[in-house]
């Protein structure tokens, strides 16, 4: 019996909304077009995206606003070559997302997506250097990890295991490891989910400045609506469409922030 | 059924695969009980109620021959409680389809009437017993009946007093002193070339002109005599007769190679089952304390509702115990059955009636208890940690894993490793125990493997030492009686004979200091090529032209050297010769006694006489030749060498395919069982830790080497561990097959080795390809969400 998860009393997906503050970047990075997920499990099925549109433009910080399931983690999941789509097209650059297997989204996601999760998974075997070194051994230009880890304000934690570090550090490493690789998009999934908020906003504030420096396509995930600021772009999710979407006329930093 | 035990039901299922791998090597250790275990204890058991209802003497003498009155002065001797007196010969046998002569020994029957139950009785296992008066009826043994295809009815001709005598043979029997059928002597013989021939008193004293005599003694105890003290009496009585030295049990051929097969299964039924008890323990410990570290907030959870900690700890017990019930049944089944197959190879060449395969249900207790006992303690350490774990803290995730810098990773960073190297490297170093466990499992695997074949390899070298190296002769022939050496011509004239060389077998008793030994004294050409002086490492050894050689073992029972001087009492005669030892001989088979055929000519001081040739051919023998052989009434038996060595690796293939798949499939469960559990654990453990991996961009390859590096390092790492262990393992085994007469050198043949490395390698390869699948099947979007 299919169940929607939500009564479907909100408006269609605007991308025009709140302020428009400057044209927008020409070629977008990421082009989605009537996105549906559909999860079944035995006779439950689970509509988790429903026609979605977006785009995203290359060096764009976009914060992804929504409650738990409202389809904010497919979408970042079908994005970052995880998961495949029920329906629909997403195109990273000139590639079809949708039409790739598993082996070229494996080289899809080394060649050009960072991963940034919740709860960091590093590798508590390696160092934080190692842990970067692990990414950097497989792409194609990488930085020095040494660098990657300067950049997110590590230079004198290297050599120590993530058992070793705080959340916050750990977390600073995986951006570092996400980053190392100069990646097209960025993508962070909740990243500050597991940390109180002086050392959130110290890894937002990281994320922003390699999003400046690297020029990244970014993806935030979040529930919390505070970090909205930071973005270029905001868009909120619920129930698997984009309710809202809208342009900050100005970035703050994240040292602004509060939550 | 309790929620606890639907858990426990369901969990099972879960990790069936886990479970069975350890039932398996769990039915691996109670199937090698079972089987060698209930094949020695039936060997033992059979041949113990044979010798009960057989009437097996206690000690036997062998003499030249004594007036029938001398049994009584026997049976006067203290300790003695019967005496059954024998004519015992070899003749010449010509039997239908066998080419060659052949060679009967001729045993007599107590006369009927004679009272008493005799000593050795025969056992009919087919036909009849000789009926009274009937002097031309024999029975025959099972092995030579067997071999010849000769049934009750069937007719053999033996040359008696130079003369053919035509007998029917009328059942086929077996007796306590000759379960083992072979001649005894110097000159080797093969199951058609030679046989025991029960015969009717009158028909044996007649052929040895012994009517009123006896040349063989057999002599029961009473109950609490002392052997060594008969032996001593008869030896003395019998001295006069041209007595050969009595004999105790132990001594005696038939029994002796029975207590050495007992004594082999011992030391297999041990060393075996202590390699699975020691796998299947490792297993369970490593897989319940995963099970646990994964549950640890199902146990607070479970304690904090009120279980109690030894509820739980029952609960985790159970898992254990689990694999116990499936694997012990499993191994009752198999061993029974592999069992049966050994107890078959047995009964061809033991022949005790009655010999069936029994489980030993004492020694499968016994193992069963072993077993159970192996898993729990391989699991006790882990559940007691469950018992001590306070419910607040278990509902706490398990400190992270801590990691260091460890003295290889300087290394590390000079040899430039790359990175999931290190990680794999970083694994093994961090739990160094486990590691080490896992490896001596594999390791355990290949050397179980390598040292059960070398067995095979070693009685491949001996054969080889035996009949390439020391007897090179196409045929034996054994004489009757002793000849001129100028006989050889006779040889020579033989149709496809290139060359003949003559020997002399003599029963002689060595004494010295006080201690004796009856020996035969092999007296051969010094020149000779076919017979040859070999010790155990294949070196061929000169004879010298004076003096006598000695196996080392008939050495150190004489505590004799090189440059003493022993006393030779020639049997045959009753004189006795001084002769100063010039060598001595470590070789396979002893004990032996060597000489030079012309020295000993001329120390016996009969010039040159011999019993026996060697003659190499230029082809396969012809049937003329075997044709001339069985018209010389001087011809005792013919053996031929191809036979003999067809025959021993016709038997030796046999128990070989047994144990090679047995063997085989028991180490690739071992080897699969540790492989597999520990790649399984480290996909447990480490799973989160590969899929974020899997989402940085490394493929499912590259995954898979950062998840079965480790396991692949262990068993390459194994392999060289394996070799040594292997080696050693091979040495424990052919201990239990070294005795008095034997010593059997280890073997180590790269074949071997490689064959059974390859199996090893095989089996982790395949737990290995079955790992690496369930590693492609990550859940990747999980892992972005979950914390460990």
């Amino acid at each position: 019996m299919p169940t929607s998860a939500v009564s479907s009393n909100t408006a269609q997906p605007a991308a025009t909304a709140r302020s428009d503050a400057g044209p927008p970047p020409p070629a977008p990075v990421f082009l989605a077009r009537g996105l549906t997920k559909i999860y079944r499990s035995g006779d439950l099925e689970v509509r988790a995206l429903r026609e979605l549109d977006m785009e995203l433009y290359a060096g764009e910080l976009l914060v992804l606003l929504g409650a738990s399931g409202s389809g904010k983690s497919t979408l970042l999941n079908i994005l970052g070559g995880l998961d495949t789509a029920t329906s629909g097209t997403v195109r990273f650059e000139d590639h079809d997302l949708t039409s790739m297997n598993q082996r070229e989204l494996t080289q899809y996601r080394r060649d050009h997506v960072g991963f940034v999760f919740q709860f960091y998974n590093l590798i508590p075997s390696l160092t934080a250097r190692e842990n970067v070194a692990l990414v950097t051994e497989i792409a194609r230009d990488p930085m020095k990890p040494d660098d990657a880890l300067a950049l997110v304000g590590l230079s004198d934690r290297m050599d120590h295991f993530p058992a070793q570090l705080s959340g916050g550090e750990q977390q600073r490493v995986a951006i570092a490891r996400a980053v190392a690789k100069r990646p097209d998009v960025l993508l962070c999934d909740e990243p500050t989910g597991a940390l109180d908020v002086e050392t959130g906003r110290l890894v937002l504030r990281t994320i922003d400045l390699v999003n400046r420096q690297l020029g990244a396509a970014t993806v935030v995930i979040t529930h919390n609506v505070s970090i909205a600021g930071m973005a270029d772009r905001v868009v909120h999710m619920t129930s698997g469409r984009i309710s809202d979407s809208y342009r900050n006329a100005h970035r703050i930093s994240a040292e602004e922030l509060s939550w | 059924m309790s929620a606890l035990t639907s858990k426990l039901r369901r969990d099972l299922w879960r990790i069936r695969a886990q479970v069975f791998s350890i039932a398996a090597v769990m039915a691996g250790g109670v199937m090698t009980v079972v089987a060698l275990g209930g094949t020695s204890s039936s060997l033992d058991s059979a041949t113990r109620d044979y010798y009960i209802s057989g009437r097996f003497a206690d000690v036997f003498a062998t003499l030249t021959r004594a007036p029938d009155a001398v049994a009584v002065r026997l049976a006067a001797i203290p300790g003695v409680n019967s005496v059954a007196t024998r004519v015992v010969k070899d003749v010449r046998l010509d039997v239908p389809g066998l080419d060659m002569p052949a060679i009967g020994r001729m045993v007599s029957l107590p006369v009927p009437g004679s009272g008493g139950t005799p000593l050795n009785a025969v056992h009919i296992t087919s036909g009849r017993t000789v009926l009274p008066g009937a002097d031309k009826e024999i029975l025959v043994s099972g092995r030579f009946a067997e071999a010849n295809r000769l049934r009750p009815g069937a007719l053999l001709t033996a040359i008696i007093n130079e003369r053919y005598v035509e007998l029917r043979i009328v059942g086929i029997g077996a007796a306590p002193d000759y379960l083992y059928e072979e001649p005894g002597n110097a000159f080797p013989s093969d199951a058609r070339g030679f046989g025991i021939l029960w015969v009717p008193h009158q028909l044996a004293a007649a052929a040895t002109g012994m009517r009123g005599a006896f040349n063989d003694v057999s002599i029961g105890l009473a109950t609490g005599a002392r052997p060594s003290e008969v032996i001593a009496a008869v030896d003395t009585l019998l001295a006069p007769y041209g007595g050969r030295g009595a004999i105790g049990r132990k001594d005696q051929l038939s029994d002796r190679v029975v207590s050495n097969e007992l004594t082999q299964m011992g030391v297999m039924a041990f060393a075996f089952p202590a390699v699975f008890v020691a796998v299947a323990a490792f297993l369970v410990g490593s897989v319940v304390s995963r099970l646990i570290a994964t549950e640890r907030e199902q146990i607070a959870v479970l304690k904090a509702f009120g279980y109690t900690s030894g509820a739980v700890a029952l609960h985790y017990l159970a898992y254990a115990a689990a694999a116990a019930a499936v694997g012990i049944p499993l191994g009752i089944g198999i061993g029974v059955w592999v069992g049966q197959l050994y107890t078959g190879i047995y009964s061809d060449v033991l022949r005790i009636p009655g010999l069936q395969f029994h489980a030993d249900w004492v020694t499968i207790g016994r193992a069963i208890v072993v077993i159970f006992l192996a898993a729990l303690s391989g699991a006790l350490n882990a559940v007691r940690k469950v018992a001590m774990l306070p419910p607040a803290e278990a509902l706490q995730p398990p400190a992270p894993a801590r990691y260091r810098a460890l003295p290889f990773d300087a290394i590390g960073s000079r040899l430039a490793l790359s990175t999931p190297i290190r990680m794999i490297i970083r694994g093994l170093e961090r739990q160094p125990q486990r590691a080490l466990l896992g490896a001596m499992g594999v390791a355990a695997a290949l050397a179980m493997m390598a040292g059960a074949l070398s067995l095979y390899d070693a009685t491949d070298n001996m054969i080889g030492l035996q009949f390439r190296v020391a007897q090179r002769q196409a045929l034996s022939v054994q004489l009757v009686t002793t000849v001129p050496a100028s006989t050889r011509s006779v040889f020579a004239s033989l149709p496809g004979v290139t060359n003949v060389e003559l020997a002399r077998v003599v029963p002689v008793r060595l004494r010295h200091m006080g201690r004796s030994r009856t020996v035969g004294l092999t007296a051969l050409q010094r020149d000779g090529k076919m017979h040859r002086l070999v010790d155990v490492d294949g070196q061929i050894h000169a004879i010298p032209p004076a003096g006598i050689v000695l196996s080392t073992k008939v050495a150190g029972i004489l505590a004799i050297h090189t440059g003493d001087t022993l006393d030779m009492d020639l049997l045959e005669r009753g004189t006795t010769r001084k002769v100063v030892v010039t060598a001595l001989l470590d070789e396979l088979m002893s004990p032996n006694a060597y000489m030079d055929l012309a020295a000993a000519g001329s120390l016996m001081g009969d010039g040159d006489l011999i019993n026996g040739a060697y003659l190499r051919l230029d082809g396969p023998p012809r049937s003329e030749l075997f044709e001339q052989l069985r018209a010389m009434p001087l011809v005792g038996g013919v053996t031929s060498r191809t036979a003999m060595v067809e025959q021993f690796d016709r038997m030796m293939a046999k128990s070989f395919r047994i144990s090679a798949v047995v063997v085989v499939i028991f180490a690739s469960i071992i080897a699969l069982g540790v492989v597999y559990n520990g790649a399984r654990i480290a996909l447990s453990e480490r799973g989160r830790e590969l899929a974020s991996l899997r989402v940085l961009g490394f493929t499912n390859r590259e995954v898979g080497v950062m998840l079965l590096g480790e396991e692949a390092i262990l068993t390459i790492a194994a392999i060289p561990l394996g070799w040594v262990l292997g080696r050693a393992f091979a040495a424990y085994l052919t201990y239990g097959f070294t005795s008095e007469n034997y010593q059997v050198p280890i073997v180590t043949r790269t074949s071997t080795y490689a064959f059974a490395t390859a199996v090893v390698l095989t089996a982790s390869a395949l737990a290995g390809a079955l790992m690496y699948r369930r590693s492609t099947r990550l859940d990747l979007v999980a892992v972005l969400k979950t914390r460990e």
